[in-house]
């Protein structure tokens, strides 16, 4: 692991819930919990992955954190600093330590804009010199050809366009990077390119990654930890080695098991889950994977489980998880 | 761009009007040389005379040579539309992208105002604004501009909100740059398409505007060779003698169509999807 334990990002509490309707015709109010008292640490230097179901709400964690969206409460401190108590100013001269790179390559580059004029967008923001200069080893540290500088986002395939997005999200030298599933619009021959040169740069210009995807063997492959989410929460959080060899939440274990093998010849048992995952605007009262969890007992559908650590760096949130580490 | 090109000019019909426009265009630019006769030049012994080989669009009740003053008249036509139409273009694009983007109380109130300005009829809004502003051609482009300036600003509303949660926008957002440049730099330029079209239709209208208001007697003073004043002086004696009428009619009646049907053309032509719907 190449964690140090000297904390870059600490989540407390963070609470995000969406209301519907409340209009003058529809008076009625939904609220959708997308995520719910999450907490937990970044390390500098590592690659915390984040995965989970559609709808969980990583995604909306990733834009919480970088404060795309505003959070309903709770906090998150970027090197001790609360990024949400910042003011509009100190959070514009802020945003270039903590940068996003975007699921959709194709609608995350203004289509009007060479790939010189998006790269360079943000070194003209905050007005950085030898724009050119830097440009250029942006351009060589992605591996986009110097020539293509004046193309258009058009003329280029998934991959490329992705690798433009990678160079404009590192042109201002940030610290921390939320990769919201930067690979899942991609072809998977393209797919492991992208992930090694993201390896790459992370060495390179010392960066930390939040890595969301809902790809187990993805996450698993450029993770130092994961957090699984479940329903706007984290069911489980350790280093990715102990996650694939010992998971403890029955949910984390139903996804480690529906992980295809690529060997016919080995069998294994699948835990297979039943029914939907619930709808966040009515989540289930108690553990909010009752419903679906092979495991459920009456305290389960009672009590809301905390995160505990149950073995050293290994965090769950399950009643009956002393009882699977018998 | 190149494709958009390509496709404007398999339309036959589009490219006439083009073509239309460019020769309206070259006319306004070089009428001076051009002209046969002088159009303010008074020949008294010869008024009302129907056409002939020496005045082929007849001449008017001073004896001024009618084919002079329409080739005249296509720079105050080209003037106003331009003027009028930068004008509401202008103002229109700023007032939409302002309310689409911020939304809220802001699009509220903006959009609230152009609904006002919605309501009245054009031209009896454009009379109540030169009422108070005064009649001059000035004032007549600046009436012709308000009255406009709503459309454009519905048009650039709603383009604004069909890409104001694009993931670029929010790319935009999460690097830093402020709200006036992500306007001026993400916005604006893909928002520019139908904004264009409206361009050219609105010409149509400001010609036509222009003519209304000048028949009128709102608009230029009656010795400015404009199509409208043109008409207006004709309607006393065009049953005596209609090419006074017929002329500047059938030149406004050219050029506004000239603008639809390249307007028409153009919005293909940028958005070949519209077409295909149809």
């Amino acid at each position: 692991m190449k964690t140090n334990n000297q904390e870059l990002v600490r989540v407390e509490s963070l609470t995000k819930h969406f209301t519907l309707g409340g209009s003058f015709l529809n008076k009625k109010q939904e609220i959708i919990r997308a995520v719910e008292n999450l907490s937990f640490t970044v390390y500098k230097g590592e690659t915390l992955g984040i995965v989970g179901e559609s709808g969980c709400g990583k995604s909306t964690t990733g834009r919480l954190l970088l404060r795309l969206m505003e959070a309903t409460s709770g906090s998150v401190y970027f090197e001790g600093e609360n990024v949400l108590e910042y003011s509009k100013e100190q959070l514009r001269a802020k945003r270039k330590d903590f940068q996003m790179i975007f699921q959709d390559p194709y609608a995350s580059l203004n289509p009007r804009m060479t790939v010189e004029e998006l790269i360079s967008e943000p070194l003209r923001t905050y007005k950085v010199q030898n724009r050119k200069e830097r440009l250029l080893k942006l351009v060589d540290a992605v591996g986009i050809p110097k020539d293509y500088l004046t193309r258009y986002p058009h003329e280029f395939s998934g991959g490329q366009r992705q690798r433009i997005g990678i160079a404009r999200s590192l042109a201002l030298n940030p610290k921390f990077i939320v990769a919201d599933e930067p690979v899942a619009a991609l072809d998977v021959s393209i797919q492991a390119q992208i992930i090694n040169l993201m390896k790459d740069l992370q060495d390179e210009f010392d960066l930390t990654y939040l890595f969301i995807a809902h790809d187990l063997s993805v996450i698993e492959y450029i993770s130092d930890r994961i957090a699984v989410m479940y329903l706007g929460g984290i069911v489980e959080l350790t280093s990715s080695e102990r996650l694939y060899e010992k998971p403890l939440h029955p949910y984390t274990q139903a996804l480690i098991s529906a992980i295809p093998i690529p060997d016919p010849t080995i069998s294994r048992d699948r835990i297979k889950l039943f029914g939907d995952i619930p709808s966040p605007m009515n989540p289930p009262a108690g553990c909010k994977f009752h419903t679906r969890c092979p495991l459920a007992q009456d305290i389960c559908k009672q009590a809301i489980p905390e995160l505990r650590e149950v073995e050293p760096e290994h965090f769950v949130a399950c009643h009956l998880v002393e009882e699977s580490l018998l | 761009m190149k494709d958009t090109w390509k496709r404007f000019k398999q339309n036959r019909f589009a490219f006439v009007g083009f073509l239309f426009i460019a020769l309206i265009l070259v006319v306004a630019l070089f009428a001076k040389w051009i002209v046969p006769y002088d159009p303010y030049f008074m020949d008294s012994s010869s008024p009302l005379t129907s056409p002939n080989g020496q005045h082929w669009f007849g001449t008017d009740q001073f004896g001024r040579d009618i084919f002079s003053r329409i080739l005249y008249g296509t720079q105050i036509s080209l003037k106003v539309g331009l003027i009028a139409v930068g004008f509401s273009l202008f103002f229109g694009t700023i007032i939409g992208i302002v309310a689409g983007y911020f939304g809220g109380k802001i699009d509220q109130v903006l959009s609230r105002i152009t609904d006002v300005l919605f309501a009245f009829p054009d031209i009896l809004l454009a009379l109540v604004i030169m009422a108070i502003l005064g009649p001059s051609l000035t004032n007549l482009m600046i009436a012709i501009g308000i009255v406009y300036t709503p459309i454009f600003a519905r048009i650039a509303r709603g383009a604004v909100l069909s890409i104001r949660d694009s993931l670029y926008i929010e790319a935009a957002r999460s690097m830093g740059v402020n709200s006036f440049q992500i306007m001026l730099r993400h916005i604006l330029p893909n928002s520019l398409a139908p904004l264009i079209v409206q361009v050219t239709l609105s010409f149509a209208f400001a010609i036509l505007a222009e003519a209304a208001l000048s028949f009128l007697g709102l608009g230029v003073s009656p010795d400015t060779p404009s199509w409208g004043i043109m008409l207006s002086e004709a309607k006393d004696w065009m049953e005596i003698s209609w090419w006074t009428a017929i002329f500047p009619g059938v030149a406004i009646t050219l050029a506004v169509l000239s603008f639809n049907i390249m307007g028409d053309g153009l919005r293909d032509a940028l958005d070949p999807r519209l077409k295909n719907e149809r």
